[in-house]
């Protein structure tokens, strides 16, 4: 028999009974579907989490004061008083000799204002830092300047605006470049609008007004010789976790207590980049597990639909029989009705699989991965096949006079 | 080839001396449940090419489980059965499909046509099991079709035919691929009379061209179109009666009644198949032993 009969007679044995078929297909397809959208759905998730730790900064520290007491700096001995981060932490921590892998410190100020522009007002975070905290926190502008050194040495009351502000305050195509805002009462000029970054889903980062810090403590939060966090960026992010241990040692030093007792918390992207990974990877294990799990129920499906189409055509292979087919030619009969049937199915769940993953599931956008879909399609044609044969391989076995009376 | 179709007679001559089945004392056991239930008792008889016989008995008494052995079908627990001189037991279930393809046609009581499959595509399918092309595989199907009177319905399902209708789409498959031996296991049992006629008009016909038929019925009006009649009674061959000699003509042969026999059969049967006798398989793909022995 050549290839084109076989193919002929497993197209007559598919089509012969259509509801049956499409029964097979639609397990078939309902499984490798489920494999590929749950594994986009793991995978979409995880890199919109690393994406998002990604817009923080990657390569930097945020020691943060807790309001924690210590013992006090060294000089006053027993006496206990408020931990806090002075501008001396900041210059010995950019002191290249003593902490080698930081690169820039931005001390932060941080406090919240309505800022007003003719009758537009706006509730936004307002940061007073130094000229590096921009880079530091993967600021870029989109026009105007940034904030210099300059400036905060001078107390000046210019701002660099996120993008959010920009819209809520600013008529569209206005340039706010030049203009005057107010944050509460103060009059800030601003010099600069950032790009926008997007929504990290901890804080809205666009919704940020930038200045010197000695100008918001001068206006805003009073004058006080703390910070309330220091945005240490490393070299690298490889670099990291000794740029951290080298803030620790500075603080443990300036605060005369150890490590351990440091009374500051020290947040590391690049751990916590790591943690989040892992977390999400573990998502994914989790919903790859799921769909395997609907791919063995899909299998079991394929395999019950074919047992019972195998039995009860048992018939028709000992008419066959009969009339001359030998064991191998029912054989392939089956198969090619197996693997056709296993293939339309895979193949039908590949599409599906591919439409479903385009659109967001709550608000995370699925990435496809390629292995899911051969891994997927593979098994699916492998369960279609095995479970097609083993029965056909069993009825083909009889003697033709035992499958003719079967019913 | 085709010349010893048609001259039918000459055929019978030069082989009439080897037998082409031979039973001896076979024996058949089913289990049913943990009791052993001995269907054939010892069985034993010998057709020679160009007869026809019909296998009488009640229900149950072992001829249609004899026809499943002469067919091939089915295998004897004990006992010999020699297929023109070739033991069937030393078959491979390969040769044992051959031979069910090729040499021997079989005709069921329940037609067991594919209910899926058109008229056409049924009568093809031994064809296409022997790996004939499509174009030749449709003319020799139609030849066949015609030859039984079912050339108006090739693309018909089984299912909308009448029960004689069916058994001549039956006939017409088992005759298709033009083997010597012609098996009917109550071929008219699911027939109103003038229907059970037509089909044994066919098998007479089929005979009177020198194949070798073989009917098992419980009818003896049905038997009487035979030249031979073998009766089993309890799995034993308790009668053998002839009543003409093998080389002779079919008793109720009507060849003038049906414009299908206008033609010998045979002769509709396409060319470049096999004669009845003389070869087994086909020779582009033949068993050795078989055809060594079938000489």
């Amino acid at each position: 028999m050549s290839w084109a009969d076989n193919f002929i007679i497993a197209i007559r044995g598919i089509t012969a009974n259509k509801v049956r078929s499409a029964l097979t297909v639609l397990g078939l397809l309902i499984g490798v579907s489920a494999v590929i959208i749950l594994v986009a759905v793991g995978n979409g998730s995880s890199l919109s989490v690393e994406q998002r730790i990604n817009q923080l900064g990657s390569n930097t520290l945020t020691v943060l004061n807790t309001g924690r007491f210590g013992r006090g700096p060294a000089v006053s001995g027993t006496q206990t008083q408020e931990a806090t981060l002075t501008m001396t932490d900041v210059k010995d921590m950019e002191n290249p000799n003593e902490a080698p892998d930081v690169k820039s410190v931005s001390p932060v100020v941080s406090t919240s204002e309505t800022a007003t522009y003719g009758s537009a007002s706006y509730s936004t975070s307002v940061i007073g830092s130094t000229a590096s905290y921009l880079s530091a926190e993967d600021y870029t502008l989109s026009s105007g300047n940034p904030i210099t050194n300059q400036e905060v040495t001078s107390h000046s009351r210019v701002v660099d605006i996120g993008s959010e502000v920009v819209s809520n305050l600013f008529d569209p195509g206005q340039n706010p470049i030049g203009q005057t805002i107010q944050l509460g009462s103060v009059n800030f000029q601003v010099v600069g609008v950032l790009a926008s970054k997007g929504s990290s889903g901890l804080t809205n980062e666009d919704s940020v007004v930038i200045a010197p810090y000695t100008a918001v403590q001068d206006e805003l939060t009073g004058y006080s010789q703390s910070f309330s966090e220091l945005i240490v960026q490393g070299k690298s992010s490889s670099t990291l976790n000794l740029a951290e241990s080298e803030v620790e040692s500075i603080l443990a030093a300036t605060n005369n207590t150890t490590i351990a007792n440091l009374p500051f918390n020290i947040i590391n992207q690049a751990s916590l980049l790591s943690t989040a990974k892992s977390t999400t990877s573990t998502l994914t294990v989790l919903l790859g597990a799921v769909a395997a799990i609907s791919l063995l129920v899909g299998g079991i499906g394929v395999m019950n639909i074919m047992l019972v189409t195998v039995t009860e055509r048992t018939r028709e292979i000992g008419i066959r029989k009969a009339i001359g087919a030998s064991k191998a030619a029912i054989l392939v009969q089956f198969l090619f009705e197996a693997v056709l049937l296993s293939l339309i199915g895979g193949a039908l769940g590949v599409g599906i699989g591919m439409i479903g993953t385009v659109f967001r599931i709550d608000g995370v956008r699925p990435v496809v991965a390629p292995y899911s879909i051969i891994l997927a399609f593979g098994v699916a044609v492998v369960i279609g096949v095995f479970f097609g044969l083993y029965p056909a391989n069993r009825a083909a076995s009889l003697r033709p006079i035992d499958a003719l009376r079967y019913d | 080839m085709t010349s010893t179709l048609t001259e039918p007679k000459a055929a019978k001559a030069a082989k009439s001396s080897k037998p082409v089945i031979v039973l001896r004392n076979i024996r058949k056991t089913y289990m049913m449940g943990h009791v052993a239930v001995e269907v054939l008792r010892g069985i034993s008889m010998t057709i020679d090419p160009g007869d026809f016989a019909a296998i009488m008995g009640a229900s149950g008494s072992g001829k249609s489980t004899t026809m499943h052995i002469i067919g091939c079908l089915d295998v004897p627990s004990r006992g010999y059965y020699w297929l023109d001189g070739i033991d069937v037991r030393s078959l491979t279930d390969e040769d044992l499909s051959k031979i069910r393809n090729r040499k021997i046609g079989f005709v069921f009581q329940s037609f067991n046509l594919i209910p899926r499959l058109s008229v056409l595509a049924n009568v093809e399918l031994p064809l296409t099991y022997q790996g004939v092309k499509k174009q030749e595989r449709r003319e020799r199907a139609v030849a066949a079709l015609s030859a039984t009177g079912m050339s108006h319905r090739l693309i018909h399902m089984p299912t909308e035919l009448s029960g004689g209708e069916q058994q001549r789409v039956a006939v017409a498959r088992a005759v298709v691929t033009n083997p010597s031996i012609l098996l009917a296991d109550e071929p008219t049992g699911n027939l109103p009379s003038h229907q059970s006629a037509e089909v044994m008009n066919i098998f007479s016909q089929l005979n009177a061209e020198g194949r070798t038929v073989i009917l098992v019925t419980h009818e003896e009006d049905i038997a009487e179109h035979a030249k031979r009649i073998i009766r089993i009674q309890d799995g034993m061959v308790v009668r053998d009666t002839r009543s003409l000699p093998v080389d002779a003509l079919p008793p109720r042969l009507d060849a003038s009644s049906k414009k299908t026999a206008s033609r010998p059969i045979s002769a509709r049967l396409a060319d470049g198949s096999s004669p009845p006798h003389g070869l087994l398989l086909n020779t582009d793909t033949p068993s050795e032993s078989i055809s060594r022995d079938s000489k």
